[in-house]
C-alpha cells in the first residue's frame, strides 16, 4: 500500500513537471515561429477583410503582447498557480471553461471508441492467442497489418461513403445525437484493434508456453479452465500497459478523425488555436494532455498493481 | 506380488531435425505403489524417457515403441485423450518450481482448484481438504496459503508442488529430478516427502542422477547411459552388486565415495556409433 501511494506521488510529480514543461514548449514554440501573434488573432476574430493596423495594435496593447516574452510567460505561470488559465485571445472565453467543453466530446470519442476497440480485439486476440500460427493467426495478422497501413481518415471516409451516404444509416458529422458517435469510434476502434488484438494474442502466446500453464493441464484441468484461471489475469498486464497508452493517446485528441468529422474535440481545439496562435488555450491544452498523461499512468499502474502481487510486494514500480 | 501399473517395451525416440535416436530400446516396467528410479546423467536420456511416459515430448521427437499404462498404449493415444489422464491418472512433478507455479495466484488456489475442478468437490469442502496436506507437509494454510510463489522460498514451492501431487487423483506420479539444486537439508526432506507419497499409495516414477534417492525409495531402479538401459533390477541389488562397469564407475562418481570420475574406456566403449 505504500508502495503504491509512492508511485502515485511521484507520477503526480513528474507529470505536473512534464505538463509545465510541454506547455513552456507551446509558449516558445508559438513565439519562435514566423509572424506576429497580434495580426494572427485579429484575423481569426474579425476576419482578414476587416483587420487592419489599428485593430491589431489595439489587440496587441490590450491582451499585452507588447510586453517581453519572459514577462507575459511569467504572468501565466503566476496564473495557473491560482488554477487561471486565462481567456483566450480569439473569442475571450475562459481556456478552464472552453477546454472542459472540448475535452468532453474528447472523452466520450475515446471511452467510445476504446470500448468498440475491446469488443473486437478480446475474442480476436484470444482465439489468435489460443492457436497460435493457425489458420485464423495468420490470416488476422495479415489483415491487422492491413488496417494499422491504412491511413484512419481512409477507414473513416469508407465507412462515411457506405454507412452514411449509401446507405443513410448513420449522420455524416458534427455532434447532435449519439448516433454521431458511430462513425468517428468504429474508425478509431477498427485502427486500435488491429494493433490491440497482436498485443493480446502475443501475450496470450507467451502464457501458453508458461510451465504453470502447462502445469495447469497436468493438474487435469480443463483447457477452458486453465485458460481462464491462469491465461487471462497473466495475459492481461501487458495487454492493461498498452491499452493505457491507446488511451492516453486518444485523450490528446486525434485531429485527424476530430478534423474528418468535425468533432468538437481537443484534438481540433488545438489545431485551431495553433492557425491563429491563440498562446493561452495552447498552453491550457498541452497542460491538461500533461495530467491527462499522469492520470492515465497512474490508472494503469493501480490496475496492473492489483493484477501482479510480486511487483505488489516486491518490486518498486518504474 | 503387486500388479504392474506401467510397461514400458522397446521405446526409441527418434529426433526428426537431428537425425539421431536419443533413446534406444528402453524397457522397464513400474509395479503399482512402489518406485521406480531412473538413474543416469545429464544426456543420458531419461527425462526424454519421462516425457514420452507423460505424452509431453517436443513436436521434433517421435516415440515408437510400447508404453502401456494400465494395459493403455500411450504412444496410440490422441493427444486429446492423453489429455484426459493429466491429472486423474499420470501426473508430472515438474522439477522447476519457481516457473510451475502461477506468479498471480495465492498457493491456496493453486491446490484447491485441483479438489474444486479436477475432484469435483464443493466451495464448503476445500477447506476441510486442504487442512491435512498442508499440515502433513508442515505448511500453515492461513499464512503459507495465502501467499503468492513470489513470496516462498524455493523449498516451500516444492512443498506447494507436492500438496499439489498429494491433492491431485493421479496415482502415477513422474517426479523429474526432485533434487536438482537443493542444499542437503531440503534433499533429504524432499525425498522423504517424496516417501511420504509411496506411503499415500501413490506410484513413482522418478528420474534423477542422484543415486541417493534411488537408495531411499527403494523399488526398482535402472541406469541409463546414452539412450538405452545399462543395467536393471532391485535398487538394493543394483546399488549394491553392481554388474555393469559403467554403474561401478557412477556409483563410484557419487559425492559419499570420493567422487572418483568414470573410466574414460568405459565410456568410450559404451558410446553410440556416429552416424556418417
Amino acid at each position: 500500500m505504500e508502495q503504491i501511494v509512492r508511485s502515485i506521488c511521484r507520477h503526480l510529480f513528474q507529470g505536473i513537471c512534464v505538463a509545465l514543461i510541454v506547455a513552456t514548449l507551446g509558449f516558445v514554440a508559438v513565439n519562435l515561429t514566423r509572424g506576429d501573434t497580434a495580426l494572427d488573432v485579429a484575423i481569426a476574430r474579425y476576419s482578414e477583410d476587416l483587420t487592419d493596423a489599428a485593430v491589431v495594435e489595439q489587440i496587441r496593447r490590450e491582451e499585452g503582447l507588447d510586453r517581453p516574452l519572459a514577462m507575459q510567460y511569467f504572468q501565466w505561470v503566476a496564473r495557473v498557480i491560482t488554477f487561471d488559465l486565462g481567456r483566450s485571445l480569439v473569442s475571450r472565453e475562459q481556456v478552464t471553461g472552453l477546454l472542459a467543453h472540448h475535452f468532453y466530446y474528447t472523452f466520450l470519442l475515446a471511452a467510445t471508441a476504446t470500448t468498440v476497440s475491446i469488443l473486437i480485439a478480446l475474442p480476436w486476440g484470444i482465439l489468435c492467442g489460443v492457436y497460435p500460427g493457425g489458420i485464423v493467426d495468420t490470416v488476422s495478422s495479415m489483415i491487422c497489418s492491413a488496417l494499422v497501413s491504412v491511413p484512419q481518415f481512409v477507414i473513416g471516409l469508407l465507412l462515411i461513403l457506405s454507412l452514411s451516404i449509401k446507405l443513410h444509416w448513420l449522420p455524416v458529422a458534427g455532434f447532435f445525437s449519439p448516433a454521431h458517435l458511430v462513425i468517428p469510434a468504429i474508425t478509431l476502434g477498427i485502427g486500435l484493434a488491429a494493433v490491440s488484438s497482436r498485443v493480446i494474442a502475443t501475450s496470450l502466446a507467451d502464457v501458453r508456453g508458461a510451465l504453470f500453464y502447462r502445469f495447469g493441464a497436468m493438474k487435469g484441468l480443463s483447457p477452458f479452465k486453465v485458460l481462464t484461471a491462469h491465461g487471462m489475469r497473466n495475459a492481461a498486464i501487458p495487454v492493461i500497459t498498452y491499452i493505457g497508452v491507446q488511451a492516453a493517446h486518444l485523450l490528446d485528441g486525434v485531429v485527424v478523425v476530430e478534423t474528418l468529422f468535425a468533432w468538437p474535440g481537443i484534438g481540433k481545439l488545438l489545431l485551431d488555436s495553433v492557425l491563429a496562435r491563440d498562446i493561452p488555450v495552447i498552453q491550457g491544452a498541452c497542460l491538461l494532455i500533461g495530467l491527462l498523461y499522469v492520470t492515465v499512468n497512474i490508472t494503469v499502474d493501480m490496475i496492473c498493481f492489483a493484477l501482479d502481487p510480486c511487483r505488489r510486494n516486491y518490486q518498486t514500480t518504474s | 506380488m503387486s500388479a504392474t501399473m506401467l510397461r514400458v517395451s522397446k521405446l526409441s525416440i527418434r529426433s526428426v531435425i537431428k537425425r539421431k535416436q536419443p533413446v534406444r530400446g528402453v524397457s522397464f516396467s513400474v509395479q503399482k505403489g512402489k518406485a521406480f528410479t531412473l538413474v543416469g546423467e545429464t544426456g543420458s536420456g531419461k527425462t526424454l524417457v519421462a516425457q514420452a511416459v507423460c505424452g509431453n515430448l517436443s513436436g521434433e521427437l517421435t516415440a515408437d515403441g510400447k508404453i502401456e499404462y494400465k494395459g493403455v498404449d500411450l504412444v496410440r493415444l490422441s493427444r486429446r485423450e492423453k489429455r484426459r489422464l493429466y491429472g486423474k491418472e499420470l501426473f508430472l512433478l515438474p522439477q522447476e518450481p519457481d516457473s510451475a507455479l502461477d506468479p498471480t495466484m495465492r498457493v491456496i488456489s493453486q491446490v484447491a482448484e485441483v479438489f474444486r475442478y479436477v475432484r469435483g468437490y464443493a466451495v464448503k469442502d476445500l477447506h476441510h481438504r486442504l487442512a491435512p496436506i498442508f499440515s502433513d507437509l508442515d505448511l500453515s494454510l492461513s499464512e503459507a496459503g495465502r501467499l503468492y510463489p513470489c513470496q516462498l522460498s524455493g523449498g516451500m514451492k516444492q512443498r506447494i508442488l507436492l500438496a499439489i501431487s498429494l491433492a491431485v487423483p493421479a496415482g502415477f506420479i513422474v517426479v523429474d529430478e526432485p533434487t536438482k539444486g537443493l542444499d542437503k537439508l531440503s534433499r533429504t526432506s524432499a525425498v522423504h516427502r517424496l516417501s511420504n507419497l509411496l506411503e499415500k499409495g501413490k506410484t513413482l516414477l522418478c528420474i534423477t542422477h542422484d543415486l541417493g534417492v534411488a537408495r531411499e525409495l527403494g523399488g526398482h531402479m535402472a541406469v541409463m547411459y546414452d539412450g538405452c538401459i545399462v543395467e536393471s533390477g532391485s535398487v538394493n541389488h543394483v546399488l549394491n552388486s553392481p554388474r555393469h562397469p559403467y554403474t561401478r564407475g557412477l556409483i563410484g562418481a557419487a559425492p559419499e565415495n570420493g567422487m572418483i570420475p568414470i573410466d574414460e574406456e568405459v565410456l568410450a566403449a559404451m558410446k553410440q556409433p556416429e552416424k556418417k
